[in-house]
């Protein structure tokens, strides 16, 4: 045998637990090698000051057991699945499976729908103010600049906006626009053939317009809901509303069908969806990865060995 | 098939305190050096020794016996303390010459072989504290508790060679330890 394996055997060798073959071999060894003999008086001393526990005194600790008040929880309540264990195990999957829904339901595009009408009324308190400054310079402003203005309030029936209507003094211009419906349609078209809202509502409505592409956008979206127009004017906000209900049929029905084209006749994305899932299933995941960790980091602990 | 053969231990898994107080004072003296040693100071291993009790409470009824209840304590013990040492990394030592400072004078030759004695046992637990908490574990677990290599690899859960090594390299580090604090230390021994 080597040092190293003679060595290691020299704590067992001190105990006399090794048979007595090896004993006599470890013995001879000793006798002739003295870095040997060395580590086996270290080993001795080493377990001799480790194995003295003079003037180190415990603690009394089953004195201390019998003061605690845990020890007097009943098996019931310290058993593997004891009701409360149970119910914390039950409201872990509880708050999963919320934080699953809550992923879905923010990115599910119903609920998108839902924040327009707060945009929608912000926006017709801007379109008042704007029609108020107009009105102020309709009498000063030469032609070229009223027909701009009639281009403005041209793009912004267009979008169904009907705060025009209730604003007093409103231009001739104004007066004489053709019905809405017709131009709603064409600038619904190419919106969503497009994709891209704001932008095409800049190029519908000219320069004044171009400054309030994002307004027009969110207009368009409100319009889209039908709750923006509806309490202002009953035939338009009627038809908006149809408008919307049709669309809002076209999305059920997509994502009942799971058909992707059907989506994208309503300008809606699918993505959301998909990404609500991914979502939960990712939280459902971790929550399971956690849940297991814990079990099998617990059962190799304590595992009733 | 497993089988629970010590009555107070079955006792003590239906809730009986009492049960589990005879069990707890069979075994508080090992539990504790062997956090004191594991911990290296005398409040840290009060407290990891009453923290190891209320979990071996709380653990009692999924022990179904397949090791003994002995083993089975000081796998509990091992883990609570390796986990706390990981968190914490770091272990007060008491001091070589705080112990000679003390005023204590050895009066003839026995008592200065017993300060030499004393003088090493304070190296070695110092020693002990600087040693990687893994290394540490098996040097308690065999010189502290005195355990054979058989219950050593049941605790660790490893083979008996793996034991029998690591038990080997641990003391070689935690001689190498000893010479830089000491280099005449092994003049002493």
């Amino acid at each position: 045998m080597t040092h190293e394996e003679i060595q290691s055997f020299l704590d067992e060798y001190a105990e006399g637990r090794l048979p007595e073959d090896l004993r006599s071999e470890i013995r001879e060894h000793l006798e002739r090698c003295e870095s040997c003999r060395n580590w086996f008086a270290f080993i001795s001393e080493e377990k001799r000051a480790l194995s003295d526990f003079s003037g180190q005194d415990a603690p009394d600790l089953s004195d201390w057991v019998s003061q605690q008040e845990w020890t007097r929880e009943t098996a019931v309540r310290r058993s593997r699945w004891n009701p409360k264990r149970l119910a914390s195990v039950a409201a872990a999957l509880v708050l999963i499976a919320g934080l699953g829904t809550i992923g879905i339901l923010s990115l599910h595009p119903y609920s998108a729908s839902k924040a327009a009408p707060a945009a929608a009324r912000s926006i017709q308190t801007a379109d008042a103010e704007e029609y108020a400054s107009m009105d102020t310079f309709s009498d000063e402003e030469p032609p070229q600049a009223a027909e701009s203005f009639a281009e403005t309030d041209n793009a912004l029936e267009m979008k169904g906006d009907m705060s025009v209507k209730t604003v007093p003094g409103s231009d001739q211009a104004a007066a004489e626009e053709p019905a809405a419906p017709e131009p709603f349609a064409e600038a619904d078209g190419a919106l969503e053939s497009n994709g891209d809202v704001s932008a095409k509502a800049v190029s519908g409505s000219e320069n004044a317009a171009s400054d309030e592409g994002t307004v027009f956008s969110a207009e368009y979206r409100s319009a889209q809901d039908g709750t923006g127009s509806a309490g202002q004017d009953p035939a338009n906000g009627t038809e908006s509303a149809q408008d919307s209900e049709k669309d809002e049929g076209q999305m059920m029905k997509a994502t009942e069908t799971g058909d992707p084209t059907a989506l994208r006749t309503t300008g809606q994305d699918p993505a959301p969806r998909r990404s609500g899932l991914l979502f939960t299933l990712v939280v459902l995941a971790v929550g399971l990865i956690a849940v297991l960790v814990w079990r099998i980091r617990k059962a190799k602990e304590y595992g009733g060995r | 098939m497993a089988q629970i053969t010590d009555m107070r231990v079955l006792q003590a898994q239906k809730g009986d305190a009492a049960a589990f107080e005879s069990l707890i004072r069979e075994h508080q003296t090992r539990l504790y050096h062997t956090c004191l040693r594991m911990m290296s100071n005398p409040d840290d291993a009060r407290d990891m020794a009453q923290e190891i009790l209320v979990k071996i409470w709380r653990s009692l009824p999924s022990f179904k016996g397949d090791s003994s209840f002995s083993t089975w304590l000081y796998r509990i013990a091992v883990n609570t303390c390796l986990d706390e040492l990981r968190r914490r990394k770091k272990a007060k030592q008491t001091s070589m010459e705080a112990l000679a400072e003390s005023g204590w004078e050895p009066a003839d030759p026995d008592a200065e072989r017993l300060l030499d004695r004393a003088l090493n046992r304070e190296l070695i637990y110092r020693a002990l504290g600087e040693l990687h908490e893994d290394f540490r574990a098996v040097i308690v677990l065999r010189d502290v508790n005195g355990m054979a290599y058989e219950e050593i690899a049941e605790i660790l859960g490893c083979p008996i060679g793996t034991v029998r090594s690591r038990l080997n390299r641990a003391r070689k580090l935690l001689a190498k330890i000893l010479l830089e604090m000491e280099p005449n230390f092994l003049d002493r021994v």
